[in-house]
């Protein structure tokens, strides 16, 4: 596990939130009703992800054992905080249609699993490969539902009109039960590829 | 138990949490003030677009009545208003400009939750530009009014037009007196 | 008047699970036997309310007057953690038949997010104390609605012949969309 790239590769593929470890679903579930929302989200979640797993990984040693949770609670939640108030500041509109998605990042499993699972046993690098790695992985996990939700469901793409205007849109997938939908079919698919590849 | 084994893991959480909350002080204070620039360039971009003639507002001071929930007078004697009637899920704000002998300059829907892709396209140029120039009453077709309402979305246009009679009312009651 | 309708709001229309995606993880997680999701209901209902009124005092006696509401969410989340523990611990003393039932799924609760979820709505809307629990209780009970339904759903498919790919989750979340789909039919009911 000391090979960064592989540890990042690992995030984004092998252990992928979202479609291999099921993880962080409100969020994937929530705001992918556009692919520009489904990235906001995801890099959002990254960004608190790296930084969350560096300090943890750095406070490793002090953290005794029986205050770890509340531990990694508080410095997640000051991240989150930190974030929330950058994107009011410089990204209102974005903020504003994630609006209460972003201070629930810090009950997002993703960045909790993490913190317990990997930056609590390992190194500064590797813990800030592993956020890049899961980071990543995640967003591209919720711009591609962003994009297929946006494409049925309003007929655009990045916010730019691609199906003609005549053609009926599938309002249903930017309302909640599409992102069911969508993700469940997803996932299909790829145990349908998986299962092909073992057979 | 020893009470080491208590009070260390205790001072270390303190600790933590006492530097989280500082750090969190430190970018509050920081990002407060871009914050507020942000907001307040929000508000002039809409009041600017219903009322493109003025350069400047200044908030009145008013009794709440009804769904309205602010008042603004521009510059050029005309006046903003924020209302929130109720729509299809919950309330549809929407910002009007309305000049000093209550004709309108224009409607935005400035916040709402209605159904996307259908009472979503309130926010739609098409259905705003209905509204300018509209002046003593408005309402949605069905209602015997002038307003073409949403396919699908009556409900969202009827708001919109309760909100937006309530400003003219407003203006023809109250406009005088500032 | 308002109290019952935000209270119907909370279960139907406004259904946390299945139209805000709040509470998604231990939705599918504990889902698979419907006593288990009604262990899982309860507990959630006890915590919600608890949670509720606890952050509005957290929120209101001490943020506010302190100017300190920057620090809601750090302040939110460990108030949640400390009370699911502290529960936790009330209850194996006090009351360990409901501990029993209750036990393995108290320690979840403190990521589930429709409690976090709540916390932040009613403060965000400035409800007052008896309004944030009357939140709280629709909310709460609106996702052991959901996830008694959704378990009980569940439970049917299992014996079924499903498409191989579709099996687990895929399989899972089609359900889901398809409930949440039957909830969409609540939708403009009440509006507040």
């Amino acid at each position: 596990m000391s090979n960064p790239i592989k540890v990042i590769k690992n995030g984004i593929i092998d252990e992928n939130p979202t479609f291999v470890q099921v993880i962080g679903m409100c969020p994937t579930l929530a705001v992918t009703s556009s692919a520009i929302n489904g990235i906001g989200m995801g890099l959002s979640t990254a960004a608190v992800l790296i930084c969350a797993n560096l300090f943890i990984s750095l406070l490793r040693k002090i953290i005794p054992d029986k205050v770890r949770i509340p531990c990694f609670i508080v410095v997640i939640a000051t991240f989150v905080t930190i974030v929330e108030f950058l994107l009011k500041a410089y990204l209102p509109a974005l903020n504003a249609s994630l609006g209460l998605y972003i201070p629930l990042i810090v009950v997002n499993c993703i960045i909790l699993g993490r913190a317990e699972a990997f930056a609590s046993k390992n190194g500064p690098i590797d813990s800030i490969c592993d956020g890049i790695g899961n980071g990543l992985g995640f967003t591209i996990a919720l711009a591609c539902i962003g994009l297929v939700r946006e494409f049925i469901g309003s007929g655009t793409l990045f916010n730019i009109t691609v199906l003609p205007e005549a053609f009926p849109r599938t309002l249903l997938f930017i309302m909640a039960p599409g992102a069911f939908f969508t993700l469940g079919c997803m996932m299909a698919a790829l145990n349908h590829f998986r299962n092909k590849k073992k057979a | 138990m020893n009470t080491k084994e208590i009070v260390r893991p205790a001072v270390v959480l303190l600790i933590i949490t006492a530097v989280a909350a500082m750090l969190l002080g430190i970018v509050s204070e920081v990002t407060a003030e871009p914050i507020r620039i942000q907001n307040e360039k929000t508000l002039a971009t809409s009041m600017q677009a219903v009322m493109p003639d003025a350069t400047s507002f200044e908030e009145l001071e008013i009794e709440p009545t009804g769904t309205i929930t602010a008042a603004y007078k521009a510059d050029n004697g005309g006046f903003v208003l924020t209302v929130a009637p109720k729509g299809f899920s919950g309330a549809v704000n929407t910002m009007v400009g309305i000049t000093a002998d209550g004709t309108i300059t224009g409607v935005r829907v400035t916040g709402h939750s209605e159904t996307p892709g259908l009472g979503a396209k309130a926010t739609e140029e098409a259905f705003y530009s209905q509204f300018d120039g509209q002046s003593g009453s408005v309402a949605v077709s069905k209602d015997g009014g002038q307003i073409q309402a949403i396919t699908s979305a009556t409900i969202t246009s009827r708001a919109v037009c309760n909100g937006v009679q309530e400003a003219l009312d407003w203006v023809a009651a109250n406009g005088g007196a500032y | 008047m308002y109290l019952i309708l935000l209270l119907l709001a909370g279960v139907f229309v406004n259904n946390y699970v299945l139209s805000q995606f709040l509470g998604i993880c231990p939705f599918l997680g504990v889902s698979k036997k419907v006593d288990t999701a009604a262990g899982m209901g309860a507990a959630v209902i006890f915590v919600i309310v608890l949670a509720c009124a606890a952050s509005w005092l957290v929120y209101n006696l001490i943020l506010l007057p302190l100017n300190m509401t920057y620090l809601y969410n750090i302040a939110f989340i460990l108030v949640i953690a400390s009370l699911v523990q502290f529960v936790e611990m009330f209850l194996k003393k006090s009351v360990p038949s409901l501990y029993q039932a209750l036990g393995v799924f108290l320690p979840l609760i403190t990521t589930n997010c429709a409690v976090l979820g709540v916390a932040v709505v009613n403060m965000q809307n400035e409800y007052d104390l008896i309004t944030s629990i009357v939140n709280g209780v629709g909310g709460a009970a609106g996702f052991a609605l959901a996830i008694i339904l959704f378990a009980g759903i569940r439970e049917r498919i299992e014996d079924n012949d499903t498409p191989k790919a579709f099996d687990g989750f895929p399989m899972a979340l089609v359900t889901a969309g398809l409930m949440s789909i039957a909830f969409l039919g609540f939708s403009g009911l009440i509006s507040l």
